[in-house]
This record gives C-alpha cells, structure tokens and sequence, in this order.
C-alpha cells in the first residue's frame, strides 16, 4: 500500500534520508527503530506529506503523496502542535471537520480512557497528558495507515501499557500501523514487522518472527546489535 | 474551504475581541462627553477613536501576514498542512479571510465613525456649519459628475491593495522558508522580499499607467493589482505544495 524507492532527503549540512526503498503492506504492524537522528521521522513526515524528498518517490495506493493520501493516513508526529487556544473539545471538532474518517465517539472514549477532560486547555497539559491528546485524536480516525512517531515518549508505565492496548483495538484486517519508537522492547510483543534505520539508511527489514528465527536473537538483541 | 476559513478566523478571534473592547470603552467614554458635555473627555475620546481605527485596520491586515508566519515557521502547521487540502485551498482561505475582515473591520469602523460624527453634529449647533461645509461639498462632488462607480471603483482598489499587501507577505514568507529552513535570520530576509517586490510593483505600475488618477487609470491599477495577487498567491501555493517543509 506504501512505497518508498530510492527516497532521500537532504539538507545544506546533512543527509537525512539516504536512498530509502521500502514497501508497507496492509494488515500489518511494522516497528520503526533506530537511534535519535536515524532518519526515522524525517522518513515517516516525507509518507505525511509534511516534507518533500530531495530525490525518490513515495507512493500511496499507487498515488504520489497528497490530498488523497492524507485523508487515508493518520500521522502522529512527536511534537504537541495543537492551537493555544484549543481545548481538549476543540481538537476533535478540528478533527472531525477535516477527517471524514474521524470517530467522534470513539474520541469521547479515548478521551475518558487517557483521563483526559474535554473542557482542558491543549497547551496546559503536561508532556503526558499532551501525548495521550495526540493518540486520542490520532486513533480516533478510522484510517488506512496508521504512522504513530514515539508515541511512548514521556508516558508512565501504565498508561504505555494502556496506549499499547489501545493501539492494538486499531489494529485490524485491514489496517496498517507503523511505530517509531527508542522503546524497542515494548514493541517487541506486538509488531509482525521492523525496520531498522541506520544513519539515513536502510540497515534491515523483514518479517519480525522470521528474524527471530534467522538471527536467533530477540528484536531488542538485534536491535543492540546493529546501534552498540 | 469555509472550514479552512472558519479556523483562520478563530484562530485571531481574541485580538478582535481586544479590538472590540478597546473600541467599546472608548465609545463609552465618548458617550459619557456627550452626556456630561465634557469637552476634554470628548475630544480626548474622539483622538484616541480615530488612532484606534488607523491601528486597526493596520493591525487586522498584518495579523494575517504574523498568522502566516507562524503557521508556517511552527510546529502548529501540522494542525494545517496535515488536513486533505491542497495547498492551493489552504492559501486560498487564508487571502479570502484576510480580504473579508479588512472589510468588515472597515466597513464597522466607518459606521462606528458617520454615528460618532451624526451624535456630535446633533449635540453642538455650533457644528452644523461643518454639517453644512460636508453637505456642500458633497454636492459639489456630485455635480462634478464623481458618479457612484468612480467611488465603488476606488473602494475596490483600496482593499485589492490591502490584498495584495498580504499575499505579498504570504509569498515573501514562503520564499524566505524554501531556501533558509529554520534560520533566525529569516523574518529579517522575508520583510526585505516583501520590500524589494512592493517596490517592483509600484515601479511597474507607474511606469506602465503613471500616476495620472482617473477613472481608467483607477481601473488598470485594479487589474494590475489583481493580476499582482493572482501570481503571489498561486506562487506561494506552488512553493508550499513543492518545496517547503514544514
């Protein structure tokens, strides 16, 4: 459903997105790894549509990144980017008037679930708080292609448990979610798929179970071994 | 669109609820030199109602442009550039927005302003000869065949510049991003664009239909004007679906 070829992106000093190819197939949960600066949420932005490639393409059902492929894809970038004045209320109306696919209940549960309050201020809340908001919003659309950046960054152990379960409810037939995440060994029990990103760079990919098998190494070992 | 537009809208509700109020007490204290026949706060209410129309509108119009800028500069443009609209759209709300409340921030001004001078007129007699001056040269105005389209026309090319100011500002904004990132230096190289091209724009104009105001001369600069607005804006929607990153 997703297609990367030879995508790379560059800036005046640095490369950061080096010769990227890639395919993501639908029904699956790909684990983004790789250490601060690899490239992985220069990569995942450029599927957002949020920054262009210097060179290569990057295709959505067949199309070039856009209109379309925006309205399918649910990115979560690791930033709060939400409006000051906006409360926790006004993100899922933003949300519901640009996202056909938004689920307005869905949200109100998610909401209630994260111990979010409808009537809070978006900019007042604590980095948890914040990160519960932009999975609440983020999940709450019925979307093809889920592309969560860090979405365990600065959460406490039970609500990460609380978000992986959440995750895990969107996560059907046909439906497709891609995590980056430093938190390898949380992923470990929920991806069918990694990724390994190595300074721009496609280091490894492959069916998770099967590098188990190959390697003879858990995800976090490889993990350990490609980035010590 | 309109839900683009509704966002823009909101998103600068609070400085015209500032505007409002400011607005809103300078009336009250106009009214109070009215009613109590106080000179002093009469005048001084009337001086600080015409500052506060002047700043306005000048405020209205750049807070467009500021708006812009920090959709485009911050991670707040996530909010825009992540919804299904083409960049064309995005732009497209943001001029019409503009263009609308330069207009009714105008337009209620200048209602604000013939009321204030009707109460003033109805209080001291000793006004009505400025009533009678404006009557008079209202007809004189008349009679020298000023028709209404003339004063339509010169309208329009008022808020067609304001316009363009802003799509200016727009296109400069956007120019500066898609060679110097996140660079501090950027507002300072966005204003210079915006400078260098209001400069080019006058040029052009003078040079090619002068200065010599009629009514063709009123119309050209309209069509100028629009042609000026067109290509900043469909330039600034290229550069944003192209080559900028947020």
């Amino acid at each position: 459903m997703l297609e990367c070829k030879n995508v790379v992106k560059k800036y005046i000093a640095k490369t950061a997105v080096n010769g990227i190819s890639l395919e993501i197939d639908s029904g699956r949960i790909y684990a983004l790894l790789g250490p601060n600066g690899s490239g992985k949420t220069t990569l995942m932005k450029m599927v957002a549509g949020l920054i262009k490639p210097t060179n290569g393409s990057i295709t959505y059902q067949g199309l070039p990144i856009g209109v379309e492929s925006k309205a399918a894809i649910a990115y979560m970038p690791t930033e709060t980017f939400f409006y000051n004045y906006m409360t926790v209320r006004d993100v899922g109306r933003y949300y519901k008037d640009f996202f056909p696919d938004f689920n307005e209940k869905r949200y109100e549960d998610l909401v209630q679930r994260m111990d979010l309050n409808m009537k809070d201020k978006a900019k007042s809340l604590s980095s948890g708080l914040a990160a519960k908001l932009k999975i609440a919003a983020t999940l709450a659309r019925d979307a093809e292609l889920y592309m969560l950046d860090e979405p365990l960054n600065g959460i406490d152990i039970i609500t990460r448990e609380n978000i992986i379960t959440t995750i895990l409810e969107s996560a059907k037939e046909n439906k497709t979610i891609v995590i980056s995440s430093h938190l390898v060994d949380e992923l470990e029990k929920i991806i069918d798929h990694a990724i390994f990103i190595k300074n721009g760079s496609l280091e490894l990919i492959g069916d998770a179970e099967d590098l188990r098998e190959t390697k003879g190494k858990s995800i976090v070992e490889i993990y350990k071994e490609i980035y010590a | 669109m309109i839900k683009l537009m509704k966002y823009e809208l909101r998103k600068q509700a609070f400085s015209k609820g500032i505007i409002l109020a400011i607005l809103a007490l300078l009336e009250i204290v106009f009214l109070f030199g009215i009613l109590s026949s106080n000179e002093k706060v009469l005048g001084l209410s009337i001086g600080f109602l015409l500052l506060i129309t002047y700043a306005s509108i000048l405020y209205v119009a750049f807070e467009n442009i500021i708006t812009y800028s920090n959709d485009l500069n911050s991670k707040r443009s996530y909010m825009l550039f992540l919804t299904p609209r083409s960049s064309y759209q995005i732009v497209g709300a943001k001029v019409l927005t503009a263009g609308i409340q330069v207009l009714v921030t105008g337009f209620a001004f200048l209602l604000v302003g013939i009321a204030d001078i009707g109460i003033v007129i109805a209080k001291y007699d000793m006004l009505a000869e400025i009533r009678d001056m404006i009557v008079t040269t209202a007809e004189q105005i008349i009679k020298a065949n000023v028709d209404t389209k003339t004063v339509l026309l010169i309208f329009l090319l008022l808020l067609l510049s304001w316009i363009s100011i802003m799509t200016i500002g727009f296109f400069s904004i956007t120019l500066s991003t898609t060679f110097l990132a996140n660079k501090k230096f950027k507002g300072v190289v966005s204003f210079a664009i915006f400078l260098v091209i209001n400069f080019l724009y006058s040029f052009i104009t003078e040079k090619t239909i002068g200065g010599n105001f009629s009514e063709t001369y009123i119309i050209m600069n309209c069509l100028y004007t629009s042609c000026f607005i067109a290509i900043t804006y469909f330039g600034t929607a290229w550069m944003l679906d192209k080559k900028v990153c947020v």
